[in-house]
């Protein structure tokens, strides 16, 4: 049996953060700012005005691929998995090949879902393990809500890959599992430039669905709760997650290393996978994780163990607490101009 | 007088309607390449560039050619840009020929280089109508451009105010002929455009008129493309084609002329190319030819429409005025004819790259006089509103 | 995306002709003499050479010189304040170029950078221009 392992991953948080009191001063007279505290979200990262989906795909595809040791032509596949792109008719998988400087390789896009970039993953694992390359999985998301919305003080930037191969890498791909459902939670029909969301909606379809799908993963692979170091959620602000942590009876300190919600704000796409970053760079070999990721009613279950390939990887490229500590504190207006809505 | 100056490298990339995969900057290096190759010298060697650049429009960036001068390897020499209308090329060659004939330099390169189709018109899709917005840019604002100027209906009044002056020459089956056996001299040209465009006198007759008098296959297309020279003075040039086994071919001739843009009296005579006749006369008169009927073997001629070759011939003294049909009607231009016309295919047939397109006659008519052994070739360039601006040179076979 | 960013309206095949300059900051290199150029090049200044191959620039380097730009043509960062300058690249040769992710008031010649991309403008119609930025090298 082929066993498929990531054999490198990268991150890439943009500097500016913009404090959730600066958008609070800004709109004060909203009633929504105490309920934007009581989620948890301290501060989020913003993307530079120079700054979007594809640059940052690429900065962590950069990263992934030279923490792998590999060169950016021996990959058979890149798959980018993105909610927030403003190119209907524009393949950001593509561009990033172009810009690692090869060609030679299927690029496709898996987007309109916030777990596109887990959906993209455990494609890019299937790919992998079909072929004889090496396929880069790209999660990156720039989502922009309108000003003075309830999503403004939550949706952060930030993007995460990693490459999926044969061998003893960082760690191995045990299994995966996904459900599907629809639902109205977040939605954006195409000729109008923010999204629609239903929070109650999304919530609770968040908690039951990722709640269900996590059982049924642990129970097709024979395993507890109690068999993993670390879980890694969805993470739409930093209280939603912990609810499904109780009803699963996880400890929070499971959560801990991958929980970075209120220091970065909801990656929608790259959510739960820039946590899954955070925790391969503080994990031992043999430990297992188990990450979810919502997204559009449905969720994905990748369940990895750590393998050998750790030691000596992680120095290779920035960690995510590298990029966490790199920041800059941005005003409200400078988030406006950056954001381009000024 | 001055020194006497010659052509010992010529070189052009091919003419294409566009060059997708080539930057601006690539096109002028590959027709400088294969000027300082065919003269088998080192661009150490070159002493001076001349850059003929028409617009900076189609080249998106004003002075283009301060980073081909590096790019070349033309760093710390003298390096200037002639703009002058669709006569740039030719002017360039006149400047170039200038400053080596002073005795400035030992050796230039003259450089011209159109890349016309980087404007873009979104709105249809097509590079055309925002190179003819490029070119209307070039009518004078107050009374030109507010008026929907082109450079086709300001050639047209031209080509008009003679048929009225000249009635029963410039017949549309004549036109049609030129166009057509200019298309079958472009056959040979394996650098242009239009290589393999032959049409019958027919199809010409029944194009698509654009601007009265002028149908769509009497008109040339622009084009991107690059052309270069390496002149050099008597001494050197000598040396280098002692080296090269290459013959030099001596610029023996040159004239210009710029008229007036507004018709009236002493201003522009409407029936008339003033501009090429002085042109042409003064470049006759510094090669010492009395009788360009009987001296000139070979016309590389600016023929932006047919019309105006018919009236430039005449002009030059090569045919009467009122009679320029007897091009063809007394086969003067047919093959075998007295006068070899546009062996290139002419800017109908090769191309119209702007800045590059005289360069580029220059460098067929240098070809044409070695390979039919041939004595005396004219170089022409026409341009500007109303053909106001020429500029000629006499080339001699030694 | 601002008014400013459309400076230039009119590009076409030009934006995608540039893609391996602009993304991976494409030198050449003289077959015959070996020498290297940031630019494309066909004329080797250094031998007689008149072939050359494209390679790919490492990116990295330290700041030559540079200049922090006050009144800018881009009003990219804070303070519409942003540094361009020539980066002395590992392989010798010298770039120009944007440096990025940092005040340009802590710019420092001999710092070390490696190149990103970022969007540098917009065209019109949509077309976003990414070009290569050099930045503080991390490690």
């Amino acid at each position: 049996m082929n066993k498929i392992s990531i054999l490198g991953y990268g991150a890439y948080i943009p500097r500016y953060r913009l404090k959730i009191d600066e958008i609070e001063k800004a709109w004060s007279d909203k009633e929504y700012s105490t309920r934007s505290r009581r989620l948890g979200v301290e501060e989020k990262a913003v993307a530079g005005f120079d700054e979007d989906e594809v640059t940052m795909g690429y900065e962590a595809a950069r990263n992934a691929v030279k923490r792998a040791g590999i060169n950016a032509a021996d990959l058979g596949g890149i798959i980018t998995g993105c909610m927030s792109r403003r190119f209907r008719d524009k393949s950001a998988s593509a561009m990033i090949a172009q810009m690692l400087g090869t060609s030679e390789v299927l690029a496709c896009d898996c987007v309109h879902s916030s777990k596109s970039g887990s959906s993209a993953l455990i494609l890019g694992k299937s790919m992998a393990e079909a072929g004889d390359r090496s396929v880069l999985v790209i999660a990156t998301d720039n989502p922009h809500a309108a000003p003075c919305d309830d999503l403004e003080p939550l949706s952060g930037s930030g993007a995460v890959a990693f490459v999926c191969g044969k061998g003893e890498g960082v760690a191995h791909i045990e299994g995966s599992y996904s459900c599907s459902r629809e639902v109205y939670d977040i939605w954006q029909p195409v000729e109008v430039p923010y999204m629609y969301y239903d929070m109650n909606v999304s919530r609770q379809q968040f908690r039951d669905v990722t709640v269900q799908a996590t059982m049924a993963y642990m129970e097709r692979h024979g395993t507890k709760v109690d068999d993993y170091s670390y879980f890694v959620l969805s993470q739409q602000d930093a209280r939603a997650p912990l609810g499904v942590a109780r009803a699963l009876k996880i400890p929070k300190e499971k959560m801990a290393a991958g929980f970075l919600c209120m220091r970065i704000g909801d990656l929608y796409s790259a959510s739960a996978l820039i946590g899954l970053a955070a925790i391969l760079d503080t994990a031992k070999e043999g430990e297992r994780i188990l990450a979810s990721s919502y997204g559009s009613g449905g969720a994905d279950i990748i369940g990895l163990r750590v393998g050998k390939g750790i030691k000596g990887r992680k120095d290779a490229c920035p960690s995510v607490e590298d990029y966490l500590n790199d920041k800059v504190y941005i005003d409200y207006l400078s988030f406006l101009r950056y954001s381009h809505v000024l | 007088m001055g020194k006497h100056v010659g052509i010992i490298g010529a070189g052009v990339t091919p003419f294409k309607g566009t060059w997708r995969e080539k930057t601006y900057y690539e096109l002028a290096q590959m027709a400088a390449r294969e000027a300082i190759k065919d003269a088998q010298i080192h661009i150490n060697d070159v002493d001076a560039a001349f850059y003929g650049i028409y617009n900076d429009i189609f080249e998106r960036t004003a002075i283009p050619e301060h980073a081909i001068h590096g790019l070349l390897g033309m760093q710390n020499k003298f390096g200037i840009r002639i703009t002058n209308g669709g006569a740039t090329g030719a002017y360039t060659i006149s400047a170039a020929h200038a400053y080596l004939a002073a005795g400035r330099f030992k050796t230039a390169l003259v450089l011209g280089v159109e890349k016309a189709t980087d404007c873009f018109d979104f709105l249809s899709m097509s590079a055309t109508p925002e190179v003819i917005k490029a070119i209307g840019w070039s009518g004078d604002s107050f009374f030109e451009q507010p008026l929907g100027w082109s450079a086709s209906d300001s050639y047209a009044e031209v080509v008009l105010a003679y048929m009225d002056e000249h009635p029963g020459d410039l017949k549309p089956e004549i036109t049609a002929r030129i166009s057509s056996q200019l298309s079958q001299q472009v056959k040979g040209n394996t650098y242009a455009q239009r290589q393999f465009d032959q049409v019958t006198p027919e199809e010409v007759i029944n194009s698509r008129m654009v601007a009265y008098p002028f149908k769509e296959l009497e008109i040339c297309v622009y084009s991107e493309g690059a052309a270069a020279l390496i002149f050099a003075e008597e001494e050197t040039a000598k040396a280098i084609s002692k080296n090269t086994g290459k013959p030099v071919i001596w610029i023996t001739g040159v004239g210009e002329a710029n008229e007036h843009s507004f018709a009236g009296k002493n201003q522009k005579v409407m029936s008339r190319i003033m501009s090429d006749y002085y042109a042409s006369h003064r470049a006759y008169e510094m090669a010492g030819i009395m009788e360009p009927k009987e001296s000139i073997d070979i016309v590389e001629l600016h023929d932006a429409f047919v019309h105006q070759l018919e009236i430039s011939m005449a002009e030059f003294g090569l045919v009467p005025l009122g009679r320029a049909d007897s091009l063809i009607e007394e086969g003067l231009m047919t093959p075998g004819g007295k006068y070899v016309v546009n062996p290139c295919g002419g800017l109908i047939y090769c191309g119209h790259a702007v800045g590059a397109s005289n360069i580029m006659s220059a460098w067929s008519a240098r070809n044409e006089l070695v390979k039919r052994d041939l004595k005396t070739a004219l170089v022409h360039g026409t341009g500007s509103t109303v053909a106001q601006y020429t500029a000629c040179m006499i080339f001699e076979h030694e | 995306m601002t008014e400013e960013f459309r400076f230039i309206e009119h590009c076409a095949g030009d934006i995608n002709r540039t893609i391996p300059k602009r993304y991976r900051l494409q030198g050449s290199q003289c077959s015959k003499c070996g020498a290297l150029f940031v630019t494309k090049r066909l004329i080797c200044p250094e031998c007689k050479g008149t072939d050359f191959e494209e390679v790919a620039l490492t990116g990295r380097g330290k700041v030559y010189t540079y200049s922090a730009v006050r009144v800018p043509l881009l009003p990219v960062l804070k303070k519409g304040a942003y540094a361009i300058g020539v980066i002395e690249l590992e392989e010798g040769v010298k770039a120009e170029g944007q440096i990025v992710d940092i005040d340009p008031d802590d710019v420092k010649v001999g710092m070390k950078v490696e190149t990103t991309i970022r969007r540098a403008r917009e065209e019109y119609p949509g077309k976003v221009i990414y070009m290569y930025r050099f930045k503080p090298a991390r490690q």
